[in-house]
């Protein structure tokens, strides 16, 4: 069961991060990625009390599943969700142990590792797999959830949650975050580095699911005819109305209001679609492909061609750089 | 590293594109050929899903990992188990692209022509 999914925010040169989410859309947490240095220090206080109990927290005991760990610190946190059998086994299973030893439990649990090597690049050759193990040292993931009326962060490098104090209750939670990262964002000022925020949000699709079906529903109750309904039309005024005529109107509102959410659900489903693909294609192993397209070229007699092509482009820019370099 | 920085490695991914490859994604024996070789997509042809392949990011990225990892000698071993001949082996071993692809052009003039092919 996928019931949340991720969606990538901006960042611009100011630091400021869009959302093209709308603010109607709930945010369960933020996912940020960054470089991580052993200095950095974040602000707020860690969690040592009774909260230990109630909030979900684990520490990272492997290394290349931080992803996936701030992903499930996330979703562990977010009262009522609906989550498959396979989570809400591991969360009853983990609730009793220490944060060490949920962390051990994470790394251990056969389906969670599965799903994350399902989303891992295949290494085709030596080379991409020493590349990807460097950039896995490097990076880091913290999310960061709202609970009990108050921000935390959750990082599986710390020694439990870190209480970013109370959230205004007429604010969004996420704007308390956003400043707290876009202060994390400002220390690697001149950093040569990239960061990535994702948000783990709602699924729109069985949001949409569900409204349709209700929608539905509503158009197979029948209120009995000929009788009369008081409508309240804007603030003040209401007026009698033939039951049949009423449900005509109320019709053909729900109905476009069907058909609305229907584009929706599509739009959403197309996303799905070429994330799909996406991902396929990103595991996939091209150099056999590869290997076939160059003997097909080389067939044509193409290859020297288009070598030399690409020989010249590298020239070409290698000149370009060397005139950049020439005054010193 | 002094010479690396003299030759910098060529780059293949900009020269293989739907542009270039026109002529073999025109031909239909060419493309059955290269469909064996894509990742199978649920309700679409694996014809339609090579030239989809080419003008993909993930193509893209494949084939400059390729043309980096086959200038470093790293590919050799890979090259191996493809039944390219012993020349275009010799060539990924030592790193060579250029020799690599005279190996595998047969319009180019070969350097020392040994009579097996």
């Amino acid at each position: 069961d996928i019931f949340v999914i991720y969606d990538s925010l901006e960042i611009d040169d100011e630091h400021v991060f869009r959302w093209p989410l709308g603010t109607a859309t709930p945010i369960h947490g933020l996912v940020f990625l960054y470089k991580w240095n052993p200095g950095s220090k974040t602000s707020g206080s860690v969690v040592s009390d009774s909260r230990l109990e109630s909030i979900y927290f684990a520490k990272q005991v492997i290394q290349n599943a931080c992803a996936t760990q701030a992903l499930l610190s996330i979703l562990l946190n977010v009262p009522n969700l609906e989550l498959g059998t396979a989570l809400t086994e591991f969360k009853e299973f983990s609730a009793s142990l220490d944060p060490a030893m949920r962390g051990l439990a994470l790394s251990n649990c056969e389906n969670i590792r599965k799903t994350h090597n399902s989303f891992a690049r295949q290494s085709i050759f030596e080379m991409d797999s020493k590349q990807a193990g460097k950039d896995d040292d490097v990076f880091h993931f913290v999310s960061y959830i709202p609970f009990g009326g108050r921000l935390y962060e959750l990082d599986g490098l710390q020694e439990g949650p870190i209480d970013h104090g109370a959230i205004e209750p007429s604010e969004n939670w996420w704007n308390s975050a956003r400043e707290i990262i876009q202060k994390r964002i400002k220390e690697f000022e001149g950093d040569e580095i990239h960061f990535n925020l994702m948000a783990v949000i709602e699924d729109k699709c069985s949001r949409f699911s569900k409204e349709i079906t209700e929608l539905r529903e509503k158009l197979k109750v029948r209120s009995p005819r000929h009788c009369l309904n008081v409508i309240i039309h804007g603030d003040e005024h209401f007026y009698f109305q033939n039951s049949e005529e009423m449900q005509e109107s109320e019709r053909s509102e729900i109905m476009s209001r069907i058909a609305q959410v229907e584009q929706q659900l599509q739009t959403e489903n197309d996303k799905r679609r070429r994330w799909q693909v996406e991902n396929i294609r990103r595991k996939h192993n091209y150099v056999p492909f590869i290997v076939e397209l160059l003997k097909l070229l080389g067939k044509q007699g193409m290859l020297m061609p288009l070598y030399m092509k690409a020989k010249e482009r590298v020239r070409q820019k290698s000149n370009s750089s060397l005139w950049f370099l020439a005054p010193s | 590293p002094g010479e690396e920085a003299a030759s910098p490695k060529v780059d293949l991914s900009a020269a293989l594109n739907s542009e270039s490859l026109k002529s073999i994604l025109d031909n239909p024996e060419f493309m059955a050929a290269l469909a064996e070789h894509v990742p199978e997509m649920e309700g679409k042809a694996a014809t339609e899903e090579v030239k989809d392949t080419v003008r993909s990011p993930q193509f893209q990225q494949a084939v400059e990992l390729f043309s980096s990892a086959l200038q470093s000698g790293q590919l050799g071993p890979v090259i191996q188990q493809f039944g390219l001949g012993a020349e275009a082996v010799k060539a990924a071993n030592k790193g060579d692209l250029e020799a690599f692809l005279r190996a595998l052009d047969t319009a180019a003039p070969k350097k020392s022509d040994e009579g097996a092919s």
